[in-house]
């Protein structure tokens, strides 16, 4: 058995015996079921950019729609929820919506004497999440807070968006197969989110007098832009074999922005506020493996050390002091994909996989705004090349997360109760060669 | 180009596409009556009087957001202070959780006491530990302390100031009562944690009695007498809820969603009333079109005073100055009489006016043929 042979034995099973990533607000599906390190699209830019360097050149456009639907039971019991108020902070709720995200790649290459050079740039949008928690129309109108559900302590309403352009920059060098590609990325990000806050962490919905009580914590479009970067390997190998390992670096956004603040029946306060918000760095291995003329096997595993999440904290501006110090402690996230290809003919290729994904937010720091159980995902999707110039593709692929019950809550105030959380993701692709 | 983007992410499916801007703005518009406070003025149920207040105390301070902040303050006369108004005192302020006689206070402070037992305590800066806000950073305020005397052993009063940090929230509308530091305390969360107030439309006269105010006025307008509901037999309810009223005024049917959160008086004198006044087609996210707050007394008694009201029906506009005067009959069913005139859509005289509540769902249809007057 040769080295290769060996590595390809040892990257199968490490595939199928199952590691996986959770990777929070990750929405990024470009090229459908071609994801990964090993794709050569023009979304090669994001992927890999050293699948940059090949002679040619590719207009990509990119369509997303993403649904999804969750739910939050915040069970009163175990919540400390008094009897009077479960109707104000205890029960079900549950989130849903769909959304459409565009993406654009270009890619340019050229063979300049042993070496392979190529160019590519792209606009898309990797991590997005918008979560309208549904109203509970039926709550009690003399408590102002209760319409926005029992889960508004912890999530209301948010916005984030993480708008990318990146150029990059891929080298080949012809005879060896071997490919190294950079590419660095400007991200603009944006965030409002809006919770229900007491001062003291507290559910209160009135004081002991009676008075309102119950207040609201509301960032306003906090931005920051930052560079990140991909650095990424390939290698084309003998027997049909290509593989590719991309690096992508930690961004950390600090997003600024206007906080408002309306805590019971006190002057609002509008202060200028910052919250961090890390992206941790992966690293993404991957394998194309033609086993035949008609059958290709595409494993691929990643790492993303979302362990840095320790906490989670907003400062005020104008003084430093900590406004808000959430406890998090993610762990670090693996995944492991298997893509199986099936050319039907020299137009047609259609594709099935899975994912399977390990949460990273422990049960008790989970909360129904940021955190994401262990997770399956199973997809199917087809290519078809219309003109020798034009390729369309698509996909659909459902993700799951494992229902969740948290019993032993560390946040304040509780989220104890029970989680679901699926969503589905319908990719539609267009790239034309020139 | 993020909010471009941020736009066609949204654009399509069945989200509900409200923005957190928007949902912020809501719950200060839903609020905004029960931020505003009362609407009838208060007094203090007690006259206020020197006294020697020297020792030690422990004080309650509700500060908005429903914070319950604890202090120990210890008391003594300034040197050479004989106890004759005005009396000089030295103030000194510890944590609740601190134990004076092995701690040094974290603030010390002058204050003097005139003869009407009034005096100011001005606290700043007041370093109060971090887990007051739940954050990081120890939180520091800078705080006046308003302070009536009820007798030698309580005084209570306001706070004005705020927190200055992490974050900067004013303490407008806080309150306090502080009881001696002895055998006879009670409970941190059963002290009282303000003074003890008048019910509204009473005052308080010189001889410290209570006296109806059956002709004090709000705004210029005279208020008129609350009608006699001696004939129904009533009781102290809880009566927080969602209501729909069907009033008959003068002859002009008006049904109205009333929205009341009660609030138990206990020591602190009657049952306080939040009241909220909607249509009944209105959205419950909607701001309230009247606000309103009362007192019931042991017979299960409130009025509602309304003057200058105004009540924009899309149909006709009501106005005049009008006073219900209502009874609790029982958990799910009050009523009453009223008082008044209305002024618009024509001239009403509402002495004969009648009323009756019930219990309602907002969203639902409200009942087609209500009762509109007590049984």
């Amino acid at each position: 058995m040769g080295v290769l042979e060996l590595y390809r034995l040892l990257l199968f099973l490490i595939l199928t015996t199952g590691t996986a990533a959770a990777n929070p607000f990750f929405i990024g599906r470009f090229d459908g079921l071609d994801v990964g390190p090993t794709n050569q699209s023009g979304f090669a830019v994001y992927w890999n950019p050293a699948a940059l360097a090949q002679p040619g050149g590719s207009i990509h456009t990119h369509l997303l729609v993403v649904n999804r639907k969750a739910s939050y039971d915040r069970v009163a019991d175990w919540n400390d929820v008094e009897p009077e108020w479960a109707d104000i902070n205890a029960g079900k709720n549950s989130t849903g919506g769909t959304g459409v995200v565009p993406a654009l790649a270009l890619r340019y290459g050229l063979e300049v004497g042993a070496f392979d050079l190529g160019f590519g740039f792209g606009s898309f949008v990797e991590r997005a999440g918008v979560a309208h928690w549904k109203r509970n129309l039926g709550a009690p109108s003399e408590y102002p807070g209760a319409i926005d559900g029992p889960q508004r302590w912890s999530a209301l309403n948010a916005e984030l968006l993480v708008v990318s352009l990146t150029g990059g920059l891929g080298v080949s060098y012809r005879d060896s197969g071997l490919s190294l590609g950079v590419a660095p990325v400007m991200n603009f990000a944006s965030l409002s989110t809006i919770t229900a806050r007491n001062p003291d962490g507290s559910d209160r919905v009135i004081d002991d007098a009676g008075r309102l009580a119950e207040g609201r914590m509301f960032v306003d479009d906090a931005t920051d832009r930052q560079l990140g970067m991909v650095v990424g390997l390939r290698y084309d190998g003998p027997d049909g074999l290509a593989f590719g390992l991309t690096w992508q670096r930690e961004v950390v956004y600090q997003l600024e922005g206007q906080g408002r603040l309306t805590l019971g029946t006190a002057e609002e306060t509008v202060i200028d506020a910052r919250i961090d918000l890390p992206i941790a760095q992966a690293i993404r291995y991957g394998l194309d493996w033609t086993v035949s003329p008609r059958w290709v096997i595409r494993p691929m595993i990643s790492w993303i050390e979302w362990s840095l999440m320790e906490r989670q904290k907003a400062v005020n501006l104008s003084n430093g002091d900590s406004l808000m110090d959430l406890p998090r402690e993610w762990s670090d996230a693996w995944s492991g994909r298997l893509r199986v290809d099936y050319l039907v003919s020299e137009w047609l290729r259609l594709t099935v996989g899975g994912v399977y994904e390990l949460g990273v937010t422990p049960p008790r720091t989970f909360d129904p705004g940021s955190s994401e159980s262990n997770n399956w995902e199973l997809a199917v999707g087809g290519s078809y090349q219309l003109t020798p110039a034009l390729r369309i593709s698509s996909s659909f692929a459902w993700q799951q997360f494992a229902d969740m019950t948290v019993t032993n809550s560390i946040n304040k105030p509780l989220t104890n109760g029970h989680y679901t959380d699926q969503r589905q993701f319908l990719t539609l692709d267009l790239e034309v060669t020139l | 180009m993020s909010r471009v983007l941020l736009i066609l992410v949204l654009l399509t499916g069945c989200a509900d596409r409200r923005t957190s801007s928007e949902d912020y703005h809501d719950f200060r518009d839903r609020s905004e009556g029960q931020r505003a406070g009362a609407t009838c003025e208060r007094s203090v149920s007690f006259t206020s009087q020197a006294a020697d207040l020297r020792g030690r105390w422990v004080v309650r301070n509700l500060l908005p957001g429903g914070i319950n902040l604890g202090l120990r303050l210890g008391i003594d006369w300034a040197e050479g202070e004989d106890g004759v108004a005005p009396i000089d005192q030295v103030i000194r302020f510890w944590l609740m959780e601190q134990d004076p006689d092995t701690e040094s206070p974290i603030l010390e402070t002058k204050a003097t006491m005139d003869a009407a037992g009034t005096f100011s305590l001005v606290a700043a800066p007041l370093s109060l530990g971090a887990e007051l806000l739940n954050t990081a950073n120890p939180v520091e305020a800078s705080v006046e302390l308003h302070s009536l005397v009820r007798d030698g052993d309580a005084w209570c009063g306001t706070m004005t100031g705020s927190v200055t940090s992490p974050l900067t929230l004013g303490l407008e509308g806080s309150t306090f009562a502080a009881r001696r530091d002895d055998e006879q305390l009670p409970v941190f969360t059963e002290m009282p944690f303000a003074c003890p107030m008048t019910e509204c439309g009473e005052v308080l006269t010189a001889d410290a009695g209570l006296n109806e105010d059956g002709g004090s006025t709000d705004g210029g307008v005279l208020r008129p007498d609350s009608p006699d509901l001696s004939d129904i037999e009533g009781q102290r309810l809880d009566v927080t809820g969602d209501w729909v009223l069907s009033a008959s005024l003068g002859g002009l049917p008006l049904q109205l969603w009333v929205g009341l959160l009660s609030h138990p008086g206990g020591e602190m004198g009657p049952d306080g009333i939040d009241g909220l006044i909607r249509l009944t087609r209105d959205e419950p996210v909607s701001p309230a079109r009247v606000i309103f707050d009362t007192t019931m007394n042991a017979d299960g008694e409130f009025d509602v005073w309304l003057p200058g009201f105004y009540l924009d029906t899309d149909v006709i506009v009501v106005e005049g100055d009008i006073l219900l005067s209502a009874v609790a009959i029982d958990e799910g069913f009050w009523c009453g009489r009223g008082n008044g005139v209305v002024t618009s859509p024509f001239p009403l005289d509402l002495s004969d006016a009648t009323f009756a509540a019930i219990r309602w769902v907002p969203g639902t249809e409200p009942p087609e043929a209500p009762l509109r007057a007590c049984p």
